[in-house]
C-alpha cells in the first residue's frame, strides 16, 4: 500500500499547489480535486449524483479514449458523500495501465461480498479485485485526512473535547475513517478520557 | 430484480473497460442487489435522473496551525 498512498499524497500536493497556494485546508474541495485528477491522468470525468442505488455508495465506469463516469449515491450524507468521489476517482490514479482494470461487474460484486460470508473461499482473482478496493479507500483517506492534519484533530479531541463527529464533520470526512486513520497514529479520538 | 446480466450487457454494450463498486453494506448485500443498484444507477442516468455532482465547500479553510 506504500505506492498507493504515496500516490495519492503525490495528487493531494498538486491539488494544494493548484487551489490553496500549498496551504492546508482542513476540508478539500472534492470538485476542484477532480479537476486536479482530469488534468494530471488526461481523464475526462462526468460525476453524477444517483438517487436510487441503496446497496452501493458509489460506483466508477470507465470508457476507452479516457472517458469515465462516477455515480455516487444520494443515500449519502454529506461526509460519505465527498468520501466516495474521492475514493471513485482515486482510481485513475492509482489503476493506470489495463492490467489492472475489470469489467467483469459479476465478478467484481461477488468478490465484495464474499468476504464477508465465506472468508476461507476468496479466490486469487477475488483478492486483486478487494485489493482495488481497499486501495481506493486508503487513498481517499491519505487524501482528506493526510499527516498533516493529524495534529489539528489531536488538538480539537485531546483540548477542545470535542466529540468525534463534530470533528468528523468539521474534516467533512466519514467519523469511521477518521477513527481508523487516528488509531493508525495511536490517537483514540472516541475515548473522552484520550 | 436485476439479473447477473442487465448491468453486465450494459457495460458491454457501452465498451467499458474497467468498473469499479464500493458497497454500502457489503456483508448485508448480496451481489445482484450490488449489480441491482449498479443498473438503477446507470438506467437513471441514461433517463437523466441524476444531477451533476457538486461540493460546494471552499477550499479556504486552513488549520489555526497553517
Amino acid at each position: 500500500m506504500e505506492k498507493i498512498i504515496s500516490e495519492a499524497r503525490e495528487m493531494r500536493t498538486k491539488y494544494l499547489a493548484s487551489c490553496t497556494g500549498s496551504r492546508q485546508p482542513v476540508a478539500i474541495n472534492t470538485k476542484k480535486f477532480a479537476t486536479v485528477v482530469e488534468e494530471e491522468t488526461g481523464y475526462g470525468v462526468e460525476s453524477l449524483v444517483i438517487n436510487d442505488m441503496e446497496h452501493l455508495r458509489g460506483m466508477i465506469v470507465r470508457f476507452p479514449q479516457k472517458k469515465a463516469i462516477i455515480f455516487v449515491s444520494d443515500h449519502n450524507n454529506d461526509c460519505w458523500r465527498r468520501f466516495t468521489f474521492i475514493k471513485e476517482i482515486s482510481h485513475l490514479f492509482i489503476e493506470t495501465t489495463p492490467e489492472c482494470f475489470n469489467s467483469d461487474a459479476y465478478e467484481q460484486a461477488k468478490a465484495l461480498v464474499d468476504q464477508f460470508q465465506t472468508p476461507d473461499d476468496v479466490s486469487p482473482a477475488s483478492e486483486k479485485l478487494l485489493h482495488a478496493e481497499v486501495s481506493g479507500i486508503v487513498a481517499a483517506m491519505e487524501i482528506m485526512i493526510p499527516d498533516e492534519l493529524i495534529p489539528y484533530v489531536a488538538h480539537l479531541s485531546n483540548v477542545d473535547k470535542m466529540l468525534p463527529y463534530a470533528i468528523a464533520s468539521r474534516l467533512k470526512v466519514p467519523q469511521k475513517y477518521l477513527e481508523y486513520k487516528m488509531r493508525q497514529h495511536g490517537i483514540a479520538i472516541n475515548s473522552p478520557s484520550s | 430484480m436485476n439479473t447477473k446480466g442487465d448491468f453486465q450487457q450494459w457495460l458491454e454494450d457501452k465498451g467499458a473497460v474497467d468498473v469499479r463498486f464500493f458497497p454500502s453494506n457489503p456483508s448485508e448485500s448480496t451481489a445482484t442487489e450490488l449489480l441491482d443498484s449498479a443498473y438503477k444507477a446507470v438506467k437513471a442516468y441514461e433517463s437523466g435522473n441524476c444531477v451533476p455532482y457538486e461540493d460546494p465547500i471552499s477550499d479556504d479553510n486552513f488549520t489555526p496551525v497553517d
